[in-house]
């Protein structure tokens, strides 16, 4: 009975600091005791200090990050019953000098993937990063699209085009057809290069290719070195090709290759519009053959569509489980974490609880609430869901716990407002962390226009928006990039570029690199109406209004706001006071100059009711070959006779309402025609017509500058002004 | 005797679920590209919504006629050997 082959070796160093030891005994002792430390005196004493304890195997893991730089000792005991115990030598090894850096944080990249014009595109690793073209991937994008992560591909489902895009794996293409593939997650070497790789992917009837993840070495394409491992057969295939994941791959989303020669595999959907993940299985639905049938492939293998298997982690689909089918057509599939998956059809939501290859059941959640579209739902942060059905919004808490209509006590015509459509118009729900709140987008596809609210989830309020026909909303997806100046809820345009909302925008783009072009945002709110009178049969007056603009004195720390324009509309009842606002008829109004508290506006205006307009300042820009010259800027300035008029930047020329004729008018004066004048019916915007003296054609045009405003405060003075008939 | 009377941005966004009489504080029956959060600084106080702004400067659904839009966007993680 004798210890030797100590494992650390005796004396040696640079050993790491997880180390586990081990050593050899000429006969099979009973157990081990063991000594352990950085004392020599105490092991080689076997001091009490020191003892580990007793071992069988013939190794020990002190359980415990060893001293960087240390120098440990140990000594073994063998024990056998009859032969007396037997000690080892004394043994010693040093741990690594230093410390290792600190541990690199980061492991992965991320990236943006989008689809447009039939075209697949990714980043790239530039940064920041560009969208390129992945070629030679055609995708239908006239067709209903959805994209989704799964094991570091990007899986897609476009009706009856189903495909993956793959950043991962090596690509091997054989010199033959291999008779039978290596199954899925086994390793195959390479001879002579001893390249390895753990297998991905084969597609059935394609056994020429292999996609893989390689974890050692460098594939070649010699004819010696063949390919060999787990049931790979036969073992005389090699490599005529090695493509890296450098650019990614793609190739159609089939089953795996068989390989005992069943049917091991099962079969694709034929068709599917949506896809996700849930419970690590790849998740289809939306076939329009078979519109209530849902698919699951198997857990963390998207190439095994083998329903009805006798394992709780094989694929499963409607048809093969006990949960069955939808009890209408799928219109939304909503996965949430492990505990659930909603199903929402247009006049029901469905949810399956549980793993339904494991028993899961699907039951009706509720009755007469759907889902409109595939993406009229989100998730908030806190895992509230949000769902657009016809006749309105809806929450649903987390957990399932409680439905609230949140539309129907604050617009009851919200859904008629937005004029839903789910067969002409591409509906969206759009949380944004970092503006804590859901866009909700509704883009005729035909044309671009929309109609869109920003819920706020702090005010609970409903918000409406209107967008550019450029910019307006298609699809999104909040990208959690690492790089803060990337992270953003991304949105599909109308016009085929991906844009973000930038609070540091005060327009709205709506150009190409090639041709720059923005325009200004028509932003405004109505305050009121509120009553001034001291009851409905009183008239009030207001004597004054102070208006406290965002930013401060100008300058300084705080951002200031733009000038704001303002209208005021008065009337015996507030109905009244809408219809002028509608109209756009004050009884005055003009500009607040920002930032800070304004001179205090001391204008009256009398009635029961007022309400007070607040908005971007509207600007024209005049252009043409006049004589005289009135071309320039225009900032909207006030109202006369109840219209807007705008007055050039070194107030020579006006742009006003003539009553009279019905006529806008630019000239020298409000009010004043003049000698030389220009004039055109309807809007303020477009070409005009000389008379009098003047000549040329001026056309007006809105500003494309941009502008943004926000209010500290607005405070009105108020008194009683006489009883009403 | 003149009395100050505040008037409240609508933080709590559209309403128009009551008689114009009785519109609800902090709503309004009329307004647009306007929200609770101004953009200058992100304080509860009311201002103009963000601006579009392109996050690529690639024109993915370009094509001579007429463009197209993206119509999906996914992201995907890659671990670094």
């Amino acid at each position: 009975m004798s210890l030797s082959a100590p494992s650390p070796a005796h004396q040696a160093t640079g050993i790491a600091n997880n180390a586990t030891l081990s050593w050899a005994d000429s006969v099979s002792s009973d157990y081990y005791k063991v000594y352990f430390g950085t004392n020599s005196t105490e092991v080689t004493a076997k001091s009490v200090n020191v003892y580990r304890g007793n071992v069988t195997p013939k190794a020990y893991d002190p359980r415990l990050d060893l001293i960087y730089g240390a120098k440990y000792y140990w000594l073994i005991t063998a024990v056998k019953a009859g032969s007396g115990d037997v000690d080892s030598a004394v043994w010693e090894f040093t741990i690594v000098e230093e410390a290792p850096g600190l541990p690199d944080a980061k492991k992965y990249k991320k990236k943006i993937c989008s689809a447009a014009n039939d075209k697949f595109f990714y980043d790239n690793d530039d940064s920041p990063p560009k969208q390129i073209e992945l070629s030679g991937l055609t995708l239908n994008t006239s067709k209903a699209i959805t994209m989704f992560e799964l094991d570091q591909k990007v899986y897609i489902a476009n009706d009856a085009i189903l495909k993956v895009v793959d950043f991962v794996n090596t690509k091997l293409t054989l010199d033959t057809a291999m008779t039978v593939p290596p199954r899925r997650g086994q390793t195959i070497t390479q001879a002579n290069s001893n390249a390895q790789m753990i297998v991905d992917y084969v597609a059935k009837g394609a056994l020429t290719v292999i996609y893989g993840r390689t974890t050692s070495g460098t594939f070649t394409t010699n004819a010696a070195d063949t390919l060999s491992g787990d049931t790979m057969s036969p073992t005389t295939r090699y490599p005529t090709a090695v493509a890296l994941p450098t650019t990614p791959h793609h190739y159609t989303w089939g089953v795996y290759a068989d390989v005992t020669g069943e049917d091991e595999f099962g079969a694709m959907p034929p068709r599917a519009i949506i896809g996700n993940r849930w419970r690590g299985r790849a998740c289809l639905t939306g076939n329009s053959i078979d519109p209530h049938q849902w698919y699951l492939s198997r857990q963390l293998n998207p190439y095994d569509m083998m329903y009805g298997e006798d394992d709780e982690q094989a694929a499963v689909a409607g048809t093969d489980a006990k949960a069955g089918k939808v009890g209408d057509i799928v219109t939304a599939s909503i996965p949430y974490s492990d505990d659930y998956k909603l199903y929402g059809s247009i006049g029901d939501l469905w949810v399956l609880r549980g793993d339904p290859a494991a028993g899961g059941n699907l039951d009706k959640l509720i009755e007469g609430i759907g889902v409109i579209s595939q993406s009229a739902w989100c998730f908030d942060d806190a895992g509230n869901l949000y769902i657009l059905d016809l006749k309105g919004m809806y929450k649903i808490t987390r957990g399932l716990a409680s439905i609230e209509p949140m539309t129907s006590d604050k617009i009851p015509n919200f859904t008629k407002d937005l004029a839903l459509n789910p067969e002409t118009q591409k509906i969206c729900l759009s949380f944004d962390p970092n503006e804590q709140g859901i866009v909700i987008s509704v883009t005729t596809i035909e044309t671009g226009a929309n109609v869109n609210y920003f819920y706020d989830l702090q005010s609970e309020g409903f918000s409406p928006e209107t967008y550019p026909v450029q910019d307006a909303i298609i699809c999104s997806h909040y990208y959690d990039a690492d790089d803060p100046e990337l992270r953003h809820l991304l949105f599909g345009s109308y016009d085929g570029h991906m844009r973000v909302l930038d609070p540091a925008a005060k327009s709205d783009d709506i150009g190409s690199m090639a041709s720059p072009a923005s325009v200004a945002i028509d932003s405004y709110v109505l305050l009121g109406p509120v009553m001034i009178g001291p009851n409905h049969n009183f008239n009030g007056r207001m004597s004054s209004l102070t208006v406290v603009t965002a930013g401060g004195k100008a300058g300084g720390t705080v951002p200031d706001s733009d000038d704001i324009a303002y209208a005021v509309y008065v009337g015996d009842d507030a109905e009244t006071v809408m219809e002028k606002a509608d109209a756009d008829t004050p009884i005055f109004g003009g500009i607040i100059p920002a930032p800070g508290r304004a001179k205090r506006i001391r204008r009256k205006a009398r009635g029961v009711f007022m309400a007070v307009r607040l908005g971007n300042v509207a600007t024209y820009v005049v252009t043409g070959t006049l004589d005289p010259d009135a071309t320039g800027n225009y900032l909207y300035t006030g109202t006369y006779k109840g219209k807007p008029y705008y007055r050039r930047e070194d107030g020579a020329y006006f742009i006003w309402w003539y009553s009279t004729s019905s006529y806008w008018i630019i000239s020298a004066a409000v009010g004043v025609l003049g000698t030389a004048y220009w004039y055109k019916t309807l809007s303020e915007a477009g070409e005009y017509t000389a008379a009098g003296t003047a000549t040329g054609t001026p056309t007006a045009a809105a500003s494309t500058e941009g502008k943004t405003w926000g209010m500290e405060r607005i405070l009105a003075e108020i008194e009683p002004a006489g009883k009403m008939k | 005797m003149a009395r100050p009377l505040i008037l409240q941005f609508p933080m709590m966004g559209k309403n128009t679920n009551f008689a114009a009489t009785t519109q609800p504080s902090f709503t309004s029956p009329r307004m647009n590209n306007a929200r609770p959060r101004d953009v200058l600084e992100y304080r509860a106080r009311g201002g103009q919504r963000p601006g579009w702004a392109k996050a690529y400067n690639q024109h993915m659904g370009y094509v001579e006629s007429a463009n197209v839009p993206v119509v999906a966007i996914c992201q995907v993680t890659i671990v670094e050997l």
